[in-house]
């Protein structure tokens, strides 16, 4: 498997506007609207307007599977902090591995490119396969931020993983292998 | 003084300016930016204080009259998500905090993001090492939530910092 991750091309939109406007994602509510166009869906993946979010296509062995997401918004996010975060679109496309090597390659990308201090990801208590994957890469707990979003009970809390600038230096010189 | 003074909050006015400017220019954080392009930025947001502004939602604190500091919620776009604030407060007086303002300061504010702004949640981050700020945040119903490590860029290099929220259904039950 080859995994990169590169700037949208409009030859992507396709894939992306399949899984925007999927009903089975968005719940039907789009059925009476008009589709993205293609103006919609470059606004949204070059985040147009939107100076402190970036995103990058997931592109396994040539095919669009997904995106990378990365925030940085200050000052919640202070400098040289950044927060990712990875969708894989289609649910016959999870459980390859795709998610973990599109995390483990944008964190070594931010360290790397963007001299990141350190790299956080948030992600749901109960998702044990994403949990999984950030500590396999080196990834640490650090705690639980209730109610992030709105649910009942514990529903929207957020578990936050990072990785600090000493952790990845350890880590990394593993990750060659892997591509 | 402490215990007797009066504190409120409300929208900075252009004659605040001068007293911000010159607190920031005392503070010694390395983020401390004395450029023209930073004074600009100062006034926009002293002009959209009082209201929801580029994420923002900026009170001056006041205390028996005098302007005592700032108190901030942050909301940046795609930072954090809708209903969840991050709250920042500074003191201009150090030798005034500790003496009660900020606690009652963050307690006003915190009322006003739960009953006026639709908050379901409330969290703040502080220096681990910031004993009295985290004793505010947990008196006012806090809960401490975890470590971040490595988070704040400083002069002696990135600090720990630690997480507290405060959801809606903990401060309802505070009241």
């Amino acid at each position: 498997m080859t995994l990169t991750l590169r700037p949208y091309r409009p030859a992507d939109y396709d894939v992306v506007r399949r899984w925007i406007d999927d009903p089975v994602i968005t719940g039907g509510f789009p059925t009476a609207a008009p589709l993205h166009g293609d103006d919609e869906v470059q606004a949204i993946v070059h985040d147009e307007h939107r100076p402190n979010h970036d995103r990058f296509a997931v592109v396994v062995d040539g095919r669009v599977v997904g995106e990378a997401q990365v925030r940085h918004s200050p000052p919640v996010f202070p400098l040289r902090v950044f927060g990712l975060g990875i969708t894989i679109f289609d649910p016959a496309d999870r459980g390859n591995g795709f998610g973990r090597e599109a995390q483990r390659a944008l964190t070594d990308q931010l360290f790397r490119e963007r001299e990141a201090r350190r790299v956080q990801a948030e992600t749901d208590p109960q998702n044990i396969a994403e949990r999984r994957a950030l500590e396999a890469i080196g990834f640490t707990a650090e705690g639980v931020l209730r109610r992030y979003f709105e649910g009942e009970g514990d529903l929207g809390d957020l578990v936050m993983y990072a990785m600090t600038r000493d952790e990845w230096e350890e880590v990394s010189s593993g990750w060659n292998s892997t591509g | 003084m402490s215990s007797t003074s009066h504190v409120s909050l409300r929208p900075l006015l252009p004659g605040d300016l001068e007293s911000l400017w010159g607190a920031r220019m005392r503070s010694d954080e390395p983020w401390a930016d004395s450029s023209d392009a930073a004074r600009r930025k100062l006034r926009d947001r002293v002009a959209n204080s009082g209201r929801i502004s580029h994420g923002e939602l900026l009170l001056g604190i006041v205390s028996d009259g005098r302007l005592a500091g700032e108190i901030q919620a942050r909301q940046p776009e795609m930072g954090l998500p809708p209903g969840v604030f991050e709250i920042g407060i500074e003191i201009f007086d150090p030798t005034a905090r500790g003496g009660g303002i900020g606690r009652r300061a963050l307690g006003l504010f915190l009322a006003h993001l739960f009953d006026e702004e639709k908050a379901h949640r409330v969290q703040l981050t502080t220096d681990i090492d910031n004993a009295a700020m985290r004793r505010v945040a947990e008196h006012l119903g806090f809960g401490f939530e975890g470590t971040l490590r490595g988070f704040m860029p400083t002069k002696d290099g990135p600090r720990d910092y630690v997480m507290y929220g405060i959801t809606r259904e903990a401060w309802e039950a505070t009241r």
